[in-house]
């Protein structure tokens, strides 16, 4: 199975918040990265179908999307980035509502609706209303509802917004174990969430795509470019200007910052091994704090 | 099959969503009860005198007057008939001792008020109606020999009527046919039940409102609630979830003014029974020119509170699936529908009156009181069967330009 966006655009008043993106997706996790703005959760919906292209074709399997229709619908998972709720509906209902709109059989919603609710521990509250849930309960019941149908394309936009670190490990795992035959988009400013599953990465900004590799493929490119070393206070406020930060953090009593420098910023400063978060920044400088 | 159970569940599912809004539960009960206090206390409150004079009430009191009419007005209310009626309690009648104009107590003798003028007075009241135009007509003004017999001054009375209306020719030509198919003599006789469900109709007002609020956000929450991304991604999202969704708002739209019915229509008739079904509308008033019993009329008074509820329900599913937001669909289905009521219909011209009596808020109104017709290439169409045409042709453009709408939908 593969997924062929042909040079595909999307302009809303005058602007292109999707410019001319053309890529092939096959099994796996893809990892699209990207600054708020940079088009991800547009492109996310014209995949999903629920957003026309200004122009270009999204295929599968060779066949155009638009025109294959409930075929294609079939295969989809989708999880947006703010996902609705109805306030009255148990979780339950609501899982059954989405289940029977994706065409499921009624004794089959109810046997892989308990098994999602099992396993994002969410079973005990699945027979009360979501007006009474927390914001990560709900954003668990986006990601069974987007799971239902087992699909073959599964498209989630900002998934672990609100849920806990344990949480987010269970999802990881997941995902991880249901990827080796199904196409999976996940777009996220977490990076650690799919540091170590994505089997590829895309990176956007300002619509386009910047590069598409794997991850290490990717990191590589930083190797030789990350340096940390201690600073005190003074010296890190002089450091914010001369480098770019990536970040710095406490360590003992001293502070530690992380830069990016083709050679070595300081005297005790030492080569750190990239990691995806500064990939993230590496491509959005106007992001890094300084 | 398959098909038809999916359908069936979403349409299960959105019934719940309708009436998960507490706006919606809110304009639902209020409805209800306006429309059950339109006629329990009138019930309860309900009184006869005996030929004595002691007050009767309830059950007892429509035995009784059930009765009484069996006796003395189940008949063909012909003008000998009238005129010794009329006659005979003129008779009896001091003048003098009716100062306010509404003092029979004082101006008959006691056995004559009890007796012969209470128990009839709802019927003295249609006669006088006849020959006198006003909300208080004094059945002692009629003078035959000036006025006419009654059914000589009724057609009268329609020509006079003719003359002011501005008819065309053909239109003139329709209604002087149809008062003469309604001369009469009318049939007389007991129908308080079927009185009382036709003014009980009048509330249909409110429960067709409740039914716009309730559906105005059947598409429009969907875009508020950010579910439209899942549901339009979804297999059956730009297809069956549409006709579910409309299949549903209609079955609300439907069961509501259904529920209303037999909140009022049952315990009525249960009270009053059904006699007078068969009697002519001519007995409501003599002036309507419609050849209904009151048992067609109250029917077709009932068929066009379900028009009327399904094409609120169109108007607003169709706002909905084009307006993202459902408050301003709420207000505009709400001002459209009640702006209607509050249009000086009678002021404006002809073409005015016709176009605005075609509004939802009139069809389930008494419009069997008016003149109003339509002319087409020499055919002439009464309000009943304009209404329908054109409602039926609205629901047929409205409801699959919603499911278009809807299905065209981009999430922005």
């Amino acid at each position: 199975m593969e997924l062929t966006l042909i040079n595909v655009n999307k302009v809303f008043a005058g602007k292109k918040a999707v410019n001319d993106v053309s890529l092939k997706i096959g099994y796996g996790i893809h990892g699209l990265l990207g600054a708020n703005g940079a088009g991800k959760t547009t492109l996310m919906k014209m995949i999903c179908g629920i957003l026309e292209p200004t122009s270009g074709e999204i295929m599968l399997n060779g066949q155009n999307t638009k025109k294959l229709g409930e075929e294609y619908l079939e295969l989809l998972g989708y999880l947006p980035q703010n996902s609705g709720y109805y306030p009255e509906f148990t979780g339950m209902e609501y899982v059954d509502f989405i289940g029977t709109v994706k065409g499921l059989p009624k004794g089959i919603i109810k046997k892989r609706a308990n098994e999602l609710f099992e396993l994002f521990q969410l079973f005990d509250m699945k027979n009360k209303k979501i007006k009474t849930y927390s914001g990560g309960m709900k954003q668990r019941l986006g990601l069974i509802q987007a799971m239902l149908n087992e699909p073959r394309i599964l498209i989630l936009d900002e998934p672990t917004a609100g849920l806990d670190p344990k949480q987010r490990l269970v999802f990881k795992n997941y995902l991880s174990h249901i990827s080796k035959d199904r196409i999976i988009i996940l777009s996220t400013h977490i990076t650690s969430d799919i540091q170590d599953i994505a089997d590829d990465i895309i990176i956007m900004k300002s619509g386009k795509i910047i590069c598409k590799s794997d991850e290490e493929t990717l990191l590589n490119q930083l190797i030789g470019k990350v340096w940390e070393f201690p600073v005190d206070d003074i010296e890190l406020l002089a450091n914010t200007e001369n480098f770019p930060v990536i970040r710095y953090y406490r360590n003992g009593n001293k502070t530690k910052v992380r830069v990016f420098s083709e050679t070595s910023p300081a005297e005790d400063a030492h080569l750190e091994e990239p990691n995806l978060e500064d990939l993230y920044l590496y491509y959005n400088p106007e992001q890094l704090q300084g | 099959m398959a098909n038809m159970k999916i359908i069936a569940r979403i349409i299960k599912f959105e019934l719940k969503k309708i009436l998960s809004s507490k706006l919606t539960i809110g304009a639902l009960i209020i409805s209800y009860l306006i429309l059950i206090y339109s006629f329990v206390p009138n019930i309860f409150k309900y009184t006869f005198y005996d030929d004595d004079g002691n007050l009767i009430k309830r059950k007892q009191a429509v035995n009784y007057e059930k009765e009484f009419y069996k006796e003395y007005l189940n008949q063909v209310q012909t003008d000998e008939r009238i005129r010794a009626n009329i006659e005979n309690l003129k008779e009896h009648y001091i003048v003098e001792n009716n100062k306010t104009g509404f003092e029979y107590d004082k101006a008959l003798p006691k056995d004559i008020y009890y007796e012969y003028y209470k128990p009839r007075e709802s019927y003295f009241h249609w006669l006088a109606q006849n020959f006198i135009s006003g909300p208080y007509p004094h059945i002692l003004m009629i003078e035959f020999d000036e006025l006419g017999d009654f059914y000589v001054h009724r057609q009268k009375n329609c020509e006079t009527w003719f003359d002011s209306m501005n008819l065309t020719s053909t239109e003139r030509e329709f209604w002087q046919q149809r008062a003469n198919i309604t001369k009469g003599p009318y049939q007389y006789g007991y129908y308080q039940g079927w009185n009382y469900i036709n003014d009980s109709l009048d509330i249909v007002v409110f429960l067709v409102l409740a039914i716009g609020i309730g559906i105005s956000g059947v598409f429009s929450e969907e875009h508020e609630t950010g579910m439209d991304a899942i549901l339009l991604s979804a297999r059956y999202g730009r297809t069956k979830l549409v006709t579910g969704k409309i299949t549903a708002s209609l079955i609300f739209a439907i069961v509501v003014v259904l529920v209303g019915l037999l909140l009022c229509v049952v315990p009525i008739l249960l009270f009053f029974g059904t006699e007078g079904w068969n009697l002519p509308i001519q007995v409501l008033d003599a002036k309507i020119l419609y050849n209904w019993t009151l048992l067609k009329t109250i029917g077709i008074r009932i068929f066009m509170s379900f028009l009327s509820a399904l094409a609120v329900a169109t108007i607003a599913l169709s706002l909905s699936s084009k307006i993202k937001k459902t408050t301003p669909v709420a207000v505009i289905v709400i001002l459209f529908y009640l702006g209607g009521l509050f249009i000086p219909v009678e002021r404006g011209n002809r073409i005015f009156q016709k176009i605005t009596r075609l509004l939802p808020a009139f069809l389930s109104g008494r419009q069997y009181y008016g003149l109003v017709t339509y002319s087409f290439f020499g055919k002439v169409l009464t309000f009943y069967h304009m209404a329908i045409a054109v409602y039926i042709l609205l629901i047929l453009i409205l409801l699959p330009l919603s499911m278009i709408f809807f299905k065209k939908h981009q999430v922005e």
